[in-house]
């Protein structure tokens, strides 16, 4: 796995930018923004399973964001602020269903079988998967995961990328997606059983 | 056999079962081929997962979106500095349900919130995988505040019905009347028509006081159409205005270069006469949802306002917004399309996930266009090109897209 694990600010010194941040200081939001840019980019390429939409989404997000601002409760941080001003934007029903990226899934199919070029300067129109490495059946099993992952509700890929990407705790993912422990344990084994519904027989010899 | 359940599996592989709840799914495990099957399958589905949804662009490209985001707010507090348009009632322009103090922010309480604040220890500011939720000081000093310090939004006063409003709405009524007596005098219509769509009762009485001769006769057809038939002979340009004014969903006169200039391919020669035939879309289109003096008139609610199901807080923004791009329209500046798309930023915020939300990012991008159409500067360009590409991530196919991506591609998007 490429990248590191969400990295909170200091408590003080988020609270500390977000005040100066709700008084007009945009330095203060665009510092917010340096620290937490990342995961919500990550999160949201998750969620759209494509760079150019990602982008845009982690974007308006934190554009939304500015504005919203004064309205960021005292009891939560941050970055599952703007996750969850992310997470509205996305599913926005008519967003879900008109958008042109969403409705043609193939999101992470294409992107990722090959394989890596995701760099945003160097986006070309995605392409059908072409095998990745490895025999046909990797190949078999990786599309039909991606693919799978693709399926899911949009609450169920959110948890699952979390715990994918940011290696939260379970308590921690609990909190930052306000839901229960027993919930959020819930919606992951529900993704991963999903998933593994549509490969099982795919596995090989594993 | 009993065979594990995905939940056990998936508590097992992220290491959240302990004593013997892990040591009954591991010798579980150990007996049972079908379940750890089942385990190394889910273990080689996460190393992929974890393995396609790790991204990571480079720095420049947060660099970029940093940027970008910040040009984005500037902009927008620019806007907030010159929205003091006195046409429109400041209290629409914010969150109806939400008050604020008059100097525009929530009091969050900062200072007693300072005298709370944790001291610094001086460890590394930089804490991985900290809880998401806020720590226990953190808690304790909000605990605190509740208590001591006054409430975190501030309840608007409640007015009571004061002699004031009173007196105001009776003014307002009588000034309502007066102009609808003034407007039904021939010279006031004849001076009007020329520049409102109006209806055909006006429209009438312009043209008899324009010009005699022709007299347009007010029909109405099988779908209550009101149309203009001229029985004398008028000239192709009689007839062309007429069509132009007394269709309700034409743009206007001011919008009509460049809607031509977009109009989707497949409607490019008989628009108008689709139009003509066609009294009420089933949808509205950009040009159409921006209020024009013609639609002014209209009342918002009808059959195809795209907002009409929009709560009320809601609504107050996306009608401020219409009424900043009605003057926009009316006086087509850049300053004033710019602040139209503050509204329609304004309103978006308090969308939420509604789907309206598409039809408010197509009416912000139409406004940064236009801005840029009436004062093309690089800015307004990256402004409109942003604001169209959100706007494409969202939108349906049809004409409206074409017309968008028609847009940015003049923009050079």
């Amino acid at each position: 796995m490429q990248g590191v694990s969400l990295v909170y600010l200091e408590a003080g010194e988020e609270i500390e930018r977000i005040s100066a941040a709700q008084s007009g200081d945009r330095q203060a939001y665009l510092a917010l923004v340096r620290q937490y840019a990342r995961p919500l980019y990550r999160i949201a390429y998750a969620m759209c399973g494509d760079a150019d939409a990602a982008d845009l989404l982690a974007r308006d997000a934190l554009i939304c964001g500015w504005g919203e601002l004064r309205e960021i409760p005292d009891s939560l941080r941050f970055f599952p602020w703007i996750l969850g001003i992310m997470r509205r934007i996305h599913e926005t029903p008519s967003a879900v269903a008109s958008s042109p990226k969403a409705t043609e899934t193939r999101p992470l199919t294409a992107i990722d079988a090959h394989g890596a070029d995701l760099s945003p300067t160097n986006r070309e129109p995605q392409t059908p998967a072409e095998p990745a490495e490895g025999s046909p059946g990797d190949a078999r099993l990786r599309a039909r995961t991606l693919a799978s992952f693709a399926e899911l509700r949009p609450d169920q890929r959110m948890t699952l990328s979390l715990r994918i990407l940011e290696e939260l705790p379970y308590e921690q993912l609990a909190a930052l997606l306000d839901l229960s422990l027993g919930v959020a344990t819930l919606r992951l084994s529900q993704a991963r059983g999903h998933i593994l519904s549509r490969t099982t027989g795919l596995g090989g010899d594993a | 056999m009993i065979h594990l359940t995905v939940q056990q599996l998936s508590s097992y592989l992220d290491g959240q079962l302990v004593g013997s709840a892990s040591d009954n799914v591991q010798s579980h495990l150990a007996a049972c081929r079908d379940c750890s099957t089942r385990f190394a399958l889910l273990e080689r589905i996460e190393a992929i997962l974890s393995d396609s949804l790790s991204i990571d662009p480079g720095d420049e490209f947060f660099r970029e979106l940093e940027a970008e985001v910040g040009s984005r707010i500037r902009e927008r507090g620019q806007r907030d500095k010159d929205l003091s348009t006195p046409a429109v009632s400041a209290r629409y322009l914010e969150s109806p349900t939400q008050a604020r103090p008059a100097n525009g922010r929530i009091d969050r309480a900062p200072n007693a919130r300072t005298d709370h604040r944790p001291a610094n220890t001086g460890a590394d500011p930089r804490v991985v995988n900290t809880h998401a939720r806020v720590s226990e000081t953190r808690i304790a000093s909000a605990k605190h505040l509740a208590e001591a310090a006054p409430p975190q939004y501030r309840p608007v006063p409640k007015r009571s019905g004061s002699g004031a409003w009173l007196a105001f709405a009776a003014l307002a009524v009588v000034a309502g009347s007066v102009g609808v007596v003034v407007s039904r005098t021939s010279f006031v219509s004849a001076w009007i028509a020329p520049h409102l769509g109006l209806g055909p009762e006006e429209r009438s009485l312009a043209s008899r006081a324009l010009s005699p001769a022709v007299t347009p006769e007010t029909t109405t057809t099988t779908d209550n159409t009101p149309t203009v038939e001229s029985p004398g002979n008028p000239t192709p340009s009689d007839v062309g205005s007429a069509k132009h004014e007394w269709n309700p969903w034409e743009p206007p006169d001011s919008h009509s270069s460049s809607a031509d200039e977009e109009t989707a391919p497949d409607s490019a020669p008989d628009a108008n006469d689709d139009q003509a035939d066609t009294p009420e879309p089933s949808t509205m289109r950009a040009d159409e949802v921006i209020a024009t003096p013609d639609s002014s008139r209209r009342p918002r609610s009808t059959a195809s306002d795209p907002f009409r199901a929009l709560g009320t807080e809601s609504l107050g923004p996306v009608r401020a917004a219409q009424q900043l791009s009605d003057m926009a329209n009316a006086d087509p500046t850049a300053t004033r399309f710019e602040t139209a798309a503050d509204g329609w930023e304004r309103a978006l915020d308090t969308m939420g996930g509604v789907p309206e939300q598409v039809a408010v990012r197509q009416l912000l991008a139409d406004a940064l266009y236009r801005a840029w159409q009436a004062e093309p500067t690089r800015a307004r360009a990256e402004s409109a090109k942003s604001a169209i590409k959100t706007y494409l991530l969202f939108a349906p196919s049809g004409w409206e897209r074409e017309q968008a991506k028609t847009r940015l591609a003049k923009l050079g998007g």
